[in-house]
């Protein structure tokens, strides 16, 4: 459908002219994947074209935001950074542990029965929640986190498969534990982040601020204990970990909407850009995937930008788009003389 | 530039969490989120704790507008993804059963309903070209053209409030119209 036949259909759309057993055809094409470049376009006119009468209800509608925004700030809020890096490699674990991951989850749902809540954030997208104690979770894309209705016992525990980046409220009575497979990261009022994708075979948790005890709920064990600007990285197979001193601000920028990359190979950058863009890549097997790149994208920034970077800095990759899927592939570059 | 150097101001502000920049910005830009939300919706209620949950996130999050150059083009941006969000998540678009024979494109959306959309279009497009000419012109140059209201208004030489009463007799015509013709005419498979 071309340009003016999209924003057509669409207008009409939002002037109520099309009948109402008939808008679900046309949301159903709305959010369809076809050209969406062409009905975000559409959208654009739209939004340029809304027209904004107020009327009394205004004032109220403020004043509710007002309510909301006094009764937020009451609750007591601690921003603790603390930069924790997990890597772990399980290649061979990660069926096992998602297995056991699930087998936790319902157990616990049947026994506390307190509804879970899933949030699940797609890739391209990034979410912010709010979890019943106040604690603030940027979840990353891609990523599931399961928090329960209300906290109800000595702990306040989550689980994740993803990436997200806690602000935790302080409540020492009642420690928050975030449930990574068999890791468990107890948290003591703090801000830190665990990057945890089940198609990464490495957990890493970055902590920004305050202080987090690392747990093997398999052995039953403390690991270690984080301070600010330490990350740790956690082999699941060998049950090992190292510990670095890292600038937590770089593993944290994403909830800005921000992509950074700091001295990551090729192999660890494309699942990244498959979840944060929402594309898939096929790799040509004859690239270097050791490649390491340090570069920096802004929230506005698109998949093209990243690759037009990435295949300059590179010298010898280059790259076809179609829809949402890439090609990177070997190509001999001209050499400048 | 002046417009983007004053929009830096307001989002340097609100990411510093003031909150009289907040109210201020509330104020301009609530009205225009409802109708915008409310349009692909059709809920007022819905409509308005949607666009109030988008400015607690703004408020909670208030940090991150500090990287925000185009209020505008963000709150856009955020008012269509809670759109979306929001037609994706209601049960009747999830589950469809296929029929022998459908051809099913990505994500749900199949070559019939673009046929269908298609031929609605045509009616559409029909039924506003046997409207009167005046109110033809003005209906066009406000929907085809995207000229405000007022702009029409001082083109055509005539009131706002006629060009208003204009479109919206237009708008309600063609709702009837629609309606009838799609019952009557327009057989879906």
């Amino acid at each position: 459908m071309d340009k003016q036949k999209t924003y057509q259909i669409l207008r009409s759309f939002v002037d109520g002219v099309i009948p109402a057993k008939d808008r679900e055809i046309v949301v159903r094409w709305l959010i369809s994947d076809k050209d969406v470049d062409v009905k975000d376009a559409a959208l654009k006119e739209i939004w340029k074209a809304t027209d904004t009468h107020t009327d009394n209800s205004l004032q109220q509608s403020l004043d509710s935001f007002r309510q909301n925004r006094i009764n937020f700030a009451s609750q007591n809020r601690y921003s603790i950074v603390m930069k924790c890096i997990m890597h772990y490699v399980a290649i061979l674990f990660l069926p096992i542990m998602a297995g056991l991951t699930v087998w936790w989850i319902s157990s616990d749902y049947y026994n506390k029965s307190n509804k879970m809540i899933e949030c699940y954030v797609p890739n391209g997208n990034v979410k912010s929640v709010v979890l019943p104690d106040g604690t603030i979770v940027f979840v990353n894309s891609g990523t599931t986190l399961l928090y329960p209705t209300i906290f109800t016992g000595d702990t306040r525990q989550v689980y994740l498969s993803g990436e997200a980046h806690f602000e935790v409220v302080k409540d020492a009575q009642h420690p928050f534990i975030v449930r990574v497979g068999q890791l468990n990261v107890q948290v003591l009022g703090t801000h830190f982040n665990v990057d945890a994708y089940s198609d990464n075979n490495d957990v890493t948790t970055t902590l920004e601020e305050g202080s987090v005890k690392l747990c093997d709920s398999g052995k039953n064990k403390i690991l270690c204990v984080l301070k600010p600007n330490e990350q740790v990285v956690f082999n699941r197979q060998k049950r090992q970990y190292r510990k670095f001193t890292v600038d937590a601000m770089h593993y944290i920028s994403w909830i800005n909407g921000n992509l950074n990359f700091y001295n990551k190979s090729m192999d660890k950058i494309i699942p990244i850009l498959e979840h944060h863009f929402n594309v898939k890549i096929i790799v040509d097997p004859t690239l270097n995937m050791k490649e390491e790149y340090t570069m920096n994208f802004k929230p506005y920034e698109n998949i093209d930008d990243v690759l037009k970077v990435l295949s300059a800095l590179s010298g010898d990759m280059s790259y076809e788009k179609e829809h949402r899927i890439i090609k990177l592939y070997r190509s001999r570059k001209e050499v400048d003389k | 530039m002046k417009k983007i150097e004053t929009d830096r101001f307001i989002t340097l502000a609100l990411s510093k969490g003031n909150e009289k920049v907040f109210d201020t910005v509330f104020l301009d830009y609530f009205p225009k989120l409802k109708k915008f939300i409310k349009g692909f919706i059709n809920n007022e209620e819905e409509s308005e704790n949607i666009v109030q949950d988008l400015f607690m996130n703004l408020w909670i999050n208030h940090k991150l507008l500090a990287d925000v150059d185009n209020l505008n083009a963000y709150l856009y941006s955020i008012a269509k993804n809670a759109v979306f969000h929001f037609l994706r998540n209601s049960s009747k678009h999830q589950f469809r059963s296929l029929e022998e024979g459908e051809n099913i494109l990505e994500n749900g959306s199949n070559a019939e309903d673009d046929l269908y959309i298609e031929e609605l279009l045509s009616v559409i497009r029909f039924e506003i070209e046997q409207m009167p000419p005046q109110r033809r012109r003005i209906f066009k140059m406000s929907r085809f053209e995207n000229l405000s209201n007022e702009q029409i208004a001082q083109r055509l030489n005539i009131s706002k409030r006629t060009v208003e009463t204009h479109i919206s007799l237009t708008l309600s015509e063609l709702r009837k119209i629609l309606f009838i013709i799609i019952l009557l005419f327009i057989n879906k498979i």
